[in-house]
């Protein structure tokens, strides 16, 4: 087992090497801030889709403890470390050498790679959750004690985030047989881990429905001559061509994820042996997962736009690649299975060390055909500090709490400071107030619209060339350095408060007061969130009375 | 016997392996591949792009 452990700290080491130096990793979605405020905008943000709920209330909650840079540290750390681990454990092989090839097929993958350069870290939560969520159905099924506790306190980190939440749902219901009692338990369980992402859902004023245009702006994408499904099954595809680690455009990557496939394929007896009952279930639920990925890119196009822009939450379906994290587990051990199926005959045939060396060639396989995966996908996450101007912001708006404008009004932006790297507007997570950000989305020359009415509106205002003091903001804040800074007219009958090189804030003293918070509204959201706590504080302590506790 | 198959199952898989490293080596330095070859180079001139198909 300590190798294990050896193994699953070195990929962590070799893919999280760059983080060791000092400041933040900041990469599209994934933004850290020195102490994230816990307010009610992390509970249940008014203006928009609760993308990031229950995430930003815990990650307000950790802050108060942990600062962030050390926060995003341990987050990092544990998705790569817990897949490699959990992977490795839940691998059925008596001997360490599958288990060490599961680690590394199942922890340096193009899917761990694209997500981590998209900066989806709370995804990868759930990437690296659902070893922990199989292992532990698994002993449901075999009536091992201290089971369901176990497999909801796995989907708890994959619930995170409304797709992880979804994902360990759907795992539960394949997973556990239907009619059985502990399912019906298990089911409720982790569906009330799922509550505070959907009250705050029905209880935004963001419509529930997306743009569809976004189907095809997210919809898997090829990565190389073989076709956006074949880079599915090598568990890439993902939409963004800018955060595909460039190994994936070789020739040659396809005759890899055929080598892999081919070589799962072999595995595939030998895994349905080793878990039994579990890994038919699990090939059912990586097969939904593949077709949910695949569907943006073929002909279930069109009604996946329609799903989209009519079915409240359809939204959620329309990054479809997303979903491919079955898939990656499950070819991640029947790949493993099928090289130890090869080097036990090999052994048998020949000597014991010509099936040592097909495992550590099915080892190294991944890292050799994605080598561009260490260092931080070589260097793309280096850490960068925020100009000073930021906590000089924070604490003026602080001082004088009202709505904040964030100014150009564009979601995510590429600035100076972070190397020229996109990142989304940090100001939400960074002051302690409400801030209205642009949730219309740019994908090349495709502009997808956002959810929220009143960012429709304040961009509408924006661009006819009218005050933005006419909104009502307490408070505008321009960042600098982007480009795209608002022309003089937007910025009539403000105050300039602070001018730094990087931000200036500007007052609006005749803003109106802030409107009347929905108390409604927040009691649900409170109580959502409390009651997935208490659920996990139940499993947890139910774990905890046990005197030994079988991870 | 046994010496000799170890040496050629040792040769094939280290070749192949060697081989699919050093073509994924060069698809990943190769400037022509159609996305970031460099992720901190500002490859869009747009500053507001959240990604590019």
């Amino acid at each position: 087992m300590k190798a294990l452990h050896g193994v699953a700290a070195a990929v962590t080491v070799v893919v999280l090497a760059p983080l060791a130096r000092p400041g933040y990793v900041l990469r599209y979605d994934m933004v850290f801030v020195p102490r994230q405020p816990l307010n009610w905008e992390m509970l249940a943000p008014a203006d928009s889709l609760p993308r990031a709920v229950p995430l930003d209330a815990l990650v307000s909650l950790a802050n108060v403890a942990v600062p962030g840079w050390l926060l995003q540290r341990t987050a990092l750390v544990a998705v790569v470390y817990l897949a490699a681990l959990g992977a490795a454990r839940l691998m059925p092989a008596e001997r360490t050498g599958p288990r060490v090839v599961a680690a590394l097929a199942y922890a340096w993958t193009p899917f761990l790679a694209e997500r981590l350069l998209l900066g989806q870290w709370a995804l990868l939560l759930a990437y690296a959750a659902l070893p922990w969520l199989v292992a532990a159905a698994r002993d449901l099924l075999a009536g091992r004690p201290g089971a369901l506790p176990r497999l909801v306190l796995a989907a708890a980190p994959a619930a995170v985030t409304p797709t992880g939440g979804l994902i360990a749902l759907a795992a539960v219901l394949v997973l556990l047989p239907l009619r059985s009692r502990t399912t019906a338990f298990a089911a409720a369980s982790v569906l009330g881990l799922n509550l505070p992402w959907l009250v705050a859902a029905l209880t935004a004023s963001a419509g529930g429905v997306s743009d569809p245009e976004g189907v095809p702006a997210f919809a898997a994408r090829a990565e190389n001559w073989a076709g956006a499904w074949w880079s599915l099954a090598g568990t890439g595809g993902i939409w963004n061509s800018q955060t595909v680690p460039d190994s994936r455009g070789s020739a040659l990557t396809p005759l890899v994820t055929l080598l892999l496939l081919g070589v799962a394929g072999a595995g595939l007896p030998v895994l349905r042996r080793g878990l039994p009952g579990v890994a038919d279930r699990l090939l059912v639920l990586a097969a939904g997962g593949f077709l949910l990925a695949a569907a943006g890119a073929g002909p279930a196009g069109p009604v996946l736009e329609w799903v989209v822009g009519q079915v409240p939450g359809g939204g959620l379906l329309r990054d479809g690649q997303k979903f491919l994290i079955p898939y990656a587990l499950a070819l991640a051990l029947a790949f493993a299975a099928g090289a130890g199926r090869m080097a036990s005959t090999l052994a048998r045939r020949f000597e014991p060390s010509a099936g040592r060396m097909v495992l550590i060639g099915a080892a190294l396989l991944p890292v050799a055909v994605l080598p561009d995966l260490a260092f931080g996908g070589l260097g793309a996450l280096r850490p960068v500090n925020y100009p000073a101007d930021w906590n000089v912001v924070a604490d003026r708006v602080g001082a004088a709490p009202g709505e904040v404008l964030s100014l150009p009004f564009e979601g995510y932006q590429r600035y100076p400071w972070t190397d020229g790297v996109v990142v989304r507007d940090p100001a939400p997570r960074y002051l302690n107030a409400p801030v209205l950000i642009n949730d219309a989305l740019r994908v090349g020359p495709v502009t997808v619209d956002g959810e929220s009415p009143r960012a429709r509106a304040v961009r509408q205002h924006l661009a006819a060339g009218r005050p933005a003091a006419e909104l009502g903001f307490r408070w505008v804040l321009v960042r600098l350095g982007a480009g795209d800074e608002p022309p003089a007219a937007v910025l009539t009958g403000l105050r300039l408060a602070y001018a730094g090189s990087s931000l200036q804030l500007w007052e609006n003293a005749s803003a109106p007061p802030a409107p009347a918070a929905d108390v409604g509204g927040r009691v649900l959201a409170v109580a959502a969130h409390g009651a997935a706590a208490a659920i996990v504080i139940f499993y947890g302590l139910t774990l905890l009375r046990r005197r030994v506790t079988p991870w | 016997m046994a010496k000799l198959a170890t040496y050629v199952v040792a040769l094939v898989a280290g070749g192949v392996l060697g081989a699919v490293g050093i073509m994924a080596m060069m698809g990943a330095v190769n400037p022509s591949a159609d996305h970031v070859a460099q992720t901190t180079e500002i490859v869009d001139a747009s500053t507001s792009v959240y990604g590019t198909r």
